[in-house]
């Protein structure tokens, strides 16, 4: 099965943090349908993911990053760590986050709004669910009016 | 009779005997005095006579001697023959004046006395004259001799018959006297034997009253002192019977007085002290109860000086240690109390105490027992606390790696509906979907025993949770809640109550999702919510309109895993009130229900009112 392509790093425009496979591909579905698949990174791991943002950023990163997909149930770091940490960066304060959910955790939520998560893709991953919440980020046209959890 | 009237009684009596005899005595004294002074008249008067008789024969002899001068003288015609008669002529009125004075009392003799004198006169003028005839030379006459002895037996007979009156006056007088001294005697002895009985009498009357009284009073003495005696018997028997019980106490007494020196030891005091009783006895108490504290072993506050101090009842403190005066130590436990009378002098200070070494094991085995018992309880604890994390790590991590293999079927499924969906007929695509229900239902049934799961663990700390703010909250994040058709009416504010804002959201929204769920086909669900106070409570209720439970169901509806419609028609985890209701005991509240088939349903959930 294919993973799907992992961009140069220095033409990174989408980020997806996640670490389940399964969840990946069906990211990578919606991505390839909105045409983003070719600048797509992947990393499976959190700690690599804020290297990757922070010591071991490449150099355009800033510029080019449009949007992270972060998936909360991270290995070695926690999504809400990673976030935490990225939000701390200045030049990546502003960026599009979108957090990949299964959980209905007050606590998480309300942590994610207190750090600005731009919105949520509940999982599995739907054209229903990602169309929603991509939206605004990519220029798509919304399918319904206002962002919501997702369905339950 | 009290001892006053007693004594009254006793002295009038002691006057009685006293006074009665001394004044009988002194009349009879006084008659006495009385007699005798009449009988030494008597005697005087007797005297007197006698000294008249003698008087009168002194006269008589000068008569005489005047007589034998003028006899011899005419005789014999000598000078010298004269001589009685020139010495005698010269005293003799001299003695006549004598004798008439000594009669002066008694007129007769008087008389007598002058007739005398004038019978003397007479014979003296006579004889004058016979003196001066011889002087003369002549011899009297015969006839004259004859005259003067005829005057001269005048004066004799005169003489005669005042000396015999005398005489008998005097004889009369002696009997008299004698006659006295005889009534003197009777009298004397007369009145001796009746003082002696009268006196006697009364005395002796007034002794045996004396006697009486004084019997009376030994009597009541004696009484006094029986009864003296009874209540010493009494008193020694008490205290013997105190002496027996302090000596009987398991634990040792000592007494002291006000300056702190024993007074008294029991037989458990001796033992653990290693002092005799007697031995103690005013020693201060610090000498015979040597305490010192049991590490240290500096000498411990003497108990007794401090509640001389203070006033009250002192314990000591712990780890006390009793020296013996033979060596020996024991840990003790005491107390002092001080000992007040009526009326709240302190009179002295009683120390109980005993020795405590088998206390002292038994709290030492019992502090022992409860660290032990503590610690287990600590690793217990531990443990448990393990236990709990480990089951929530592995419930949470078992939910998280469960629910992962059902995402990729769900979205696998759908996408493989939604990119080859068209290469698929009706049944193919039907047989997808089921894929994805199953895998939904799942999912949601994992999701429901974490809940559940999490209820069971959690330790929660009720603080008030605003119910109001919770139920607007859940209508409008669920958009179940409010979307097309759905009804779900808030009445009143709804108060806070206590619990956790987790449970509180889990209660709401599984009831509430409960209500818009079970409706008949093509009906419109109407969901009300209101709250009641009752007592300390609150009771939310949740109405529907749905498919009501038969009241059969009431009970089992709750448990777990129950799911008393068709589930084909309602999708349920059949967990959900189970969850419902392990969520209000985790909150100390209750749940319940009421309904009727196809006329809707009414939960509610009683929570204690913040």
């Amino acid at each position: 099965m294919t993973i799907g392509s992992n961009a140069a790093d220095n033409s990174v425009r989408v980020l997806v943090v996640e670490d389940d496979a399964d969840d990946r591909e069906l990211l990578l579905r919606q991505l390839r349908k909105s045409g983003m698949d070719s600048h797509v990174k992947f990393i499976s791991n959190g700690r690599e993911a804020l290297d990757f943002l922070t010591t071991a950023r490449p150099p355009s990163l800033a510029s080019e990053l449009i949007a992270i997909f972060l998936d909360l149930k991270l290995p070695a770091l926690s999504g809400l760590e990673l976030l935490r940490s990225l939000r701390q960066q200045e030049d990546l304060q502003n960026i599009p986050v979108i957090v990949m959910t299964s959980s209905n955790d007050p606590k998480d939520l309300a942590e994610c709004q207190r750090l600005r998560v731009t919105n949520y893709v509940s999982k599995p991953v739907t054209f229903m669910s990602f169309s929603k919440a991509v939206a605004d980020v990519f220029h798509l046209p919304r399918p319904d009016a206002a962002p919501s959890l997702g369905e339950n | 009779m009290t001892i006053d009237s007693d004594s009254a009684r006793f002295s009038r009596a002691l006057k009685k005997a006293i006074l009665l005899p001394a004044g009988v005595i002194l009349l009879t004294a006084l008659l006495l005095l009385a007699l005798s002074l009449e009988l030494f008249h008597m005697v005087t008067l007797t005297d007197h006579s006698a000294q008249v008789i003698e008087t009168t024969g002194q006269c008589e002899k000068m008569m005489l001697d005047l007589e034998t001068g003028v006899r011899g003288y005419l005789l014999g015609g000598d000078a010298e023959f004269r001589k009685p008669y020139d010495q005698s002529i010269g005293e003799i009125d001299h003695e006549f004046d004598k004798l008439k004075e000594l009669v002066h009392d008694n007129p007769e003799q008087v008389i007598r006395a002058d007739d005398l004198i004038k019978a003397r006169n007479l014979w003296i003028e006579h004889a004058k004259g016979s003196l001066s005839q011889k002087e003369a030379g002549q011899m009297p006459s015969d006839e004259w001799r004859r005259i003067g002895m005829a005057m001269m037996d005048d004066v004799r007979a005169k003489f005669d018959r005042f000396t015999a009156v005398e005489k008998g006056l005097q004889s009369e007088r002696r009997g008299e006297v004698r006659r006295l001294k005889q009534a003197l005697g009777f009298a004397g002895v007369g009145l001796v034997l009746i003082l002696v009985l009268t006196v006697g009498r009364a005395v002796q009357r007034q002794f045996s009253v004396l006697a009486g009284g004084y019997r009376e009073a030994l009597a009541t003495i004696e009484q006094r002192h029986a009864a003296l005696a009874r209540s010493e018997a009494d008193l020694e028997e008490q205290k013997e019977w105190f002496r027996v019980t302090l000596s009987s106490i398991g634990d040792g007494v000592i007494v002291t007085n006000l300056e702190g020196k024993v007074v008294f030891m029991n037989h458990e005091a001796e033992r653990l002290t290693g002092w005799m009783s007697r031995d103690a006895l005013m020693q201060p108490l610090t000498t015979v109860f040597r305490i010192v504290n049991e590490q240290t072993r500096v000498t411990v506050d003497d108990p007794v000086g401090k509640v001389l101090r203070e006033k009250k009842v002192v314990g000591l403190a712990n780890h006390t240690v009793l020296l013996s005066r033979l060596g020996a130590e024991w840990p003790i436990e005491d107390s002092a109390a001080p000992i007040s009378n009526a009326q709240g002098q302190i009179l002295g200070v009683v120390l109980v105490f005993h020795n405590a070494t088998e206390m002292r094991q038994t709290q030492n085995a019992m502090r022992a027992y409860s660290h032990d018992l503590e610690r287990k309880v600590a690793e217990r604890t531990t443990s448990l606390q393990q236990a709990f994390s480990e089951l929530e790590a592995f419930s949470y991590t078992v939910s998280h790696d469960l629910r992962s293999p059902l995402r990729a079927m769900r979205g696998f499924s759908e996408a493989v509906l939604e990119d080859y969906g068209d290469k698929l007929d009706e049944q193919g695509k039907d047989y997808l979907e089921r894929i994805t229900n199953a895998a939904g239902r799942l999912d949601r049934l994992i999701q429901d025993l974490l809940s559940f799961t999490r209820l069971s663990q959690q330790d929660a700390s009720l603080v008030p949770v605003d119910l109001d703010r919770v139920v607007h909250g859940i209508i409008q994040d669920y958009p179940n809640f409010h979307s097309e058709g759905v009804e779900v009416k808030v009445e009143g504010t709804l108060p806070k109550v206590m619990g956790t804002e987790a449970i509180v959201t889990q209660i709401i929204s599984n009831l509430l999702g409960n209500a818009v769920k079970f409706v008949p086909a093509g009906v419109a669900p109407r969901v009300r919510v209101w709250s009641e106070n009752r007592g300390p409570n609150v009771r939310l209720w949740v109405e529907d309109n749905g498919i009501g439970i038969d009241p059969e169901n009431f009970e089992r509806i709750f448990q777990m895993f129950v799911q008393v419609n068709e589930s084909q028609h309602y999708k349920g985890t059949g967990i959900g009130l189970a969850i419902v209701k392990k969520a209000a005991q985790a909150l100390h509240g209750s749940v319940g229900l009421d309904s009727k088939l196809q006329k809707g349903s009414r939960f509610w959930v009683e929570l204690a009112r913040a």
